[in-house]
């Protein structure tokens, strides 16, 4: 390695004004006795000055659209932009009204509907399930003649029967999502991390998690002690 | 704009002064209009992915945490929503517009992307060309690092804050990207220091690389 090797990456920082007091120093008392380094400076120097100095003005257009299209968000209210105070808590209000809701309906289904089709029980069936006073089911039992089933069933692993369930949803996550096509908006300002074959990993924070639950995007809960969720993201 | 200041600005329109966002915009438009512009090579399409980039700000603002200036946050906002861009016109193949003949039958025609088409070019704008074209040569990693410093104003510690990366490895990763850089004009023809009335008098740039 020459002595002029060790002042290449320093050239560069003393164009951006990154290097130490004494670094500078010592790189400029060098540029004056090396032509080579004082040429590669000031080829630096000059595409630097020239990359900057054909940095375009934006057009008037970029303001207007800004303006045009926020003054649009704001009067529909069905895309209203999570920002404004009041409305993020009254979305989680709505959340947990609409879990609430269904869990109350799946349970009143769990007591009206003679059996459960899916667990492959004969016609002549019968069902016995206990619902305690918070609407969890507990436990039904099916007896077909010569088989007894029972199959143990809440409100929260009925929910999970209509989402998209990830195999052996990983537990060191809050939750876990499945997202396909497109990046919902929330999520774009997040790095992706790369696993190959057009998916990414994208690491959340509980509230961007809970903006895509409300959102209706489907998840696999974990644990919630956690403060750390997980997307998996695909192209297509 | 201070630090301080935009952390107040972006107080006010969590708080619903949604016209406060537009001061963000005029301070931050040059460097995302230009990101989407190197990024893109289409005014049009850098206009309306700016756009786009901004009103996702505007939209994603609660999830702004403030360990990062706004300005980073955003220049990474603006280049997912470029690169996803980029990614649906690789799979829509080419751009192409339909014309109709004398005959009244229409046909596909294939436009490329000419960038700058000027009839007359002084020395500035052919080397200002010859750096674009050059950016173009560069390897991913080199021509984000250089966009990132050159264009985005973005220290050495927001770059490897941004792209996971040490300080040190900004460093060398920067000087080799404008090496790279000075070797490409060099190559082809641009030269940049006190010797380039030698046209074909190629510059002695060290080679350790």
């Amino acid at each position: 390695m020459t002595n002029c090797d060790k002042y290449f990456e320093r050239i560069s920082c003393l164009i951006d004004g990154e290097l130490s007091e004494e670094d500078r120093a010592n790189t400029e008392k060098h540029l004056q006795s090396c032509p080579s380094c004082r040429s590669l400076y000031e080829v630096f120097q000059n595409i630097s000055i020239e990359t900057k100095d054909s940095l375009m003005e934006p057009p008037e257009e970029l303001l207007q659209g800004v303006r045009y299209r926020m003054n649009q968000l704001e009067n529909n209210t069905l895309d209203t932009p999570h920002v404004i105070s009041g409305k993020t808590k009254k979305k989680k209000s709505m959340f947990v009204a609409r879990y609430t809701a269904l869990a109350a309906c799946l349970a009143l289904i769990l007591l009206t509907v003679p059996r459960l089709g899916n667990l492959g029980c004969s016609t002549s069936t019968t069902y016995d399930a206990s619902v305690s006073e918070n609407g969890m089911v507990s436990e039904c039992s099916i007896a077909d003649g010569d088989e007894r089933m029972t199959a143990e069933a809440d409100s929260a692993d009925l929910l999970q029967d209509d989402t998209t369930s990830v195999d052996d949803a990983p537990t060191e996550y809050y939750a876990t999502f499945m997202i396909t096509g497109a990046l919902p908006d929330v999520l774009l300002a997040y790095d992706r991390e790369s696993v190959g074959n057009g998916s990414y990993n994208i690491y959340i924070t509980i509230e961007t998690a809970q903006r895509l639950i409300e959102e209706g995007y489907p998840v696999t809960m974990g644990n919630e002690d956690l403060d750390q969720a997980l997307v998996i993201y695909s192209e297509s | 704009m201070t630090s301080l200041e935009e952390s107040l600005m972006i107080e006010r329109v969590i708080n619903g002064e949604t016209e406060a966002f537009e001061a963000l915009v005029i301070e931050n438009q040059k460097k995302v209009y230009n990101l989407a512009l190197k990024m893109v090579g289409d005014e049009n399409d850098a206009l309306d992915l700016s756009q786009d980039a901004f009103i996702k700000a505007f939209r994603g603002l609660d999830n702004f945490r403030s360990d990062c200036r706004f300005s980073v946050w955003l220049y990474r906002l603006t280049y997912n929503v470029c690169i996803d861009h980029l990614r649906k016109k690789r799979r829509l193949n080419q751009t192409s517009l339909t014309v109709t003949d004398e005959d009244g039958q229409t046909s596909e025609m294939e436009i490329s992307d000419v960038r700058y088409s000027p009839d007359q070019v002084s020395e500035r704008m052919e080397i200002r060309q010859a750096i674009e074209s050059g950016l173009h040569e560069l390897s991913p990693e080199h021509r984000e690092i250089f966009i990132m410093r050159e264009i985005s104003g973005m220290t050495y510690g927001e770059i490897a804050q941004t792209l996971q990366i040490s300080e040190g490895t900004v460093k060398s990763r920067l000087a080799r990207a404008r090496m790279y850089l000075a070797k490409i004009l060099s190559k082809n023809g641009t030269f940049l220091d006190s010797h380039r009335q030698n046209k074909g008098k190629e510059v002695n740039l060290h080679d350790e690389l």
